[in-house]
């Protein structure tokens, strides 16, 4: 079956600005997070951490493609991607609590952007954007008129915090307990 | 007399360092009228590239320190410059256009970013290595005082020299330094002439990025101790440095920061070294109220 010049452009120019991105990642993060030290017996000693370095590598790849697929008018891929590291991070196939958070929330945030890159997604997108310039005219943007709500819903979602994966701690003292000293003092 | 020269042979080295990074602040100032504070966290990240290039170069750099040296440093700064590069693109490109406070967010939470990801990737704890380049100079002694110039000082002063001789050629006398000056002057304009902007900028982080990566490997080598912390207080000099010595002026940054450094060195010699920071911010505070615009800083007009 035969791909047009259009087809392997569009298949192939994503792949390569996202593997671009991966490999600045993999000069960023090679010698910090692939190669690290510690003190062992009074003296400093050099040791790596290579699958943390790929994965970590991987999670750019991806996100970046999806990005692109997102900017490219392809939500439903973009959202796949996202919604597929999510999961992979959620089902603890991704090792390491900070590269699982990293995967879930970034999938999450991904799946987002596509969500946003759909025709649906572009409307309200312009509808909450404070760069539409209508904020400074009567009336204001749907943002800053729904601006109290807005911030309603982010309390909601900081409070919701315990309860999200990968939270460390999900049982909670009772209040009195927090504010009245213990009896061992 | 010899405690004074002392003195001033550490001050001189000192002051070169902070010079060193406060020539990042004052060009990213100088081009895009923004306060980039992630910079001392880009030397920070300097020093742990040098530190880390040293760990595996330690085995077969043991009788060739000066190419281990020289490898050392192209390597901090190639991939220090990459962060800078990246900074510039990830934190501040997108808001060019914005507000200059949101720029200014973005470059505080970048600076707490790049302290917690080296934290979280290196450890908390404080690195230390061995001496690499040991002894040096007895220039003179008396009065049961010897005054001492290390090699370590030296290699310090020349690189210095060296790099403000290249970076000024580079500056004075290159199509890429012609664009910085005209960025610097007006970027509407600078572009309507063909200079690209977003390029010009890049580069001015990546080159910033670069001399930072320099006072980072060189603050390695001559203390031998750093932590994910070391970019702060570094970082708040520097950029005293080029308030000091007017923020915007290439020469007006190295002044500043040898004077950040000789106030340093002297009133650690003479008065008390806890109070040294005091010193050095007060006289920082007396500039700015009789001479606002620092000490080379030429002041801004408003043509109507």
């Amino acid at each position: 079956m035969a791909v047009s010049a259009e087809g392997t452009h569009s298949i192939v120019f994503p792949l390569r600005e996202a593997a671009l991105t991966a490999v600045i990642a993999a000069a960023l993060m090679l010698p910090m997070i692939g190669i690290f030290t510690v003190s062992r017996g009074g003296a400093l000693i050099v040791e790596t951490r290579l699958p943390e370095l790929a994965l970590s590598v991987l999670l750019v790849f991806l996100g970046r493609l999806g990005l692109i697929y997102a900017r490219d008018g392809k939500p439903a891929l973009s959202g796949g991607l996202g919604i597929a590291v999510a999961l992979a991070g959620w089902l603890g196939l991704i090792p390491g609590d900070l590269l699982k958070v990293i995967a879930i929330g970034g999938g999450a945030l991904l799946a987002v952007r596509a969500v946003m890159a759909t025709d649906a997604g572009k409307v309200l997108g312009q509808k909450f954007s404070w760069r539409n310039g209508q904020s400074d005219k009567a009336g204001g943007s749907v943002f800053t008129r729904r601006g109290p709500w807005i911030g309603a819903a982010l309390i909601v979602f900081a409070l919701a915090l315990p309860w999200l994966p990968s939270a460390l701690r999900r049982s909670f003292r009772p209040l009195p307990r927090l504010l009245l000293p213990s009896r061992g003092r | 007399m010899e405690y004074f020269l002392q003195q001033l042979i550490n001050g001189v080295t000192l002051g070169a360092i902070y010079g060193l990074i406060a020539i990042g602040y004052t060009m990213v100032y100088g081009i895009i009228g923004m306060i980039n504070f992630a910079h001392g966290e880009i030397f920070m990240i300097g020093a742990f590239i040098a530190l880390v290039s040293f760990m595996i170069l330690a085995p077969v750099g043991g009788a060739m320190v000066g190419l281990a040296l020289i490898i050392v440093l192209l390597v901090s700064m190639t991939l220090t410059a990459v962060y800078g590069w990246a900074l510039e693109r990830i934190a501040y490109r997108p808001l060019r256009t914005s507000p200059r406070l949101a720029a200014l967010i973005s470059a505080i939470g970048m600076s707490i970013f790049l302290q917690n990801y080296v934290q979280l990737s290196q450890g908390a704890r404080v690195k230390s290595i061995q001496p690499v380049i040991t002894g040096g100079f007895t220039l003179f002694e008396g009065d049961g005082f010897a005054v001492t110039l290390s090699y370590m000082q030296i290699v310090i002063i020349l690189i210095t020299i060296g790099l403000m001789i290249v970076f000024w050629g580079m500056i004075s006398r290159t199509v890429l330094g012609r664009s910085q000056r005209a960025c610097e002057q007006d970027r509407t304009m600078a572009a309507l002439l063909g200079v690209d902007v977003d390029r010009t900028i890049s580069i001015t982080f990546v080159i910033g990025a670069g001399l930072a990566a320099v006072a980072g490997m060189m603050v390695t080598l001559y203390y031998g101790v750093i932590d994910f912390y070391v970019g702060f207080l570094a970082g708040i000099k520097a950029f005293t440095a080029a308030v000091l010595g007017g923020i915007g002026s290439i020469p007006g940054a190295m002044l500043g920061g040898l004077l950040i450094g000789l106030i340093e060195a002297f009133w650690s010699g003479y008065f008390t070294i806890e109070y040294k920071d005091v010193a050095a911010f007060s006289i920082l505070v007396l500039v700015l109220i009789f001479r606002p615009t620092g000490l080379l800083g030429r002041p801004e007009v408003e043509k109507v």
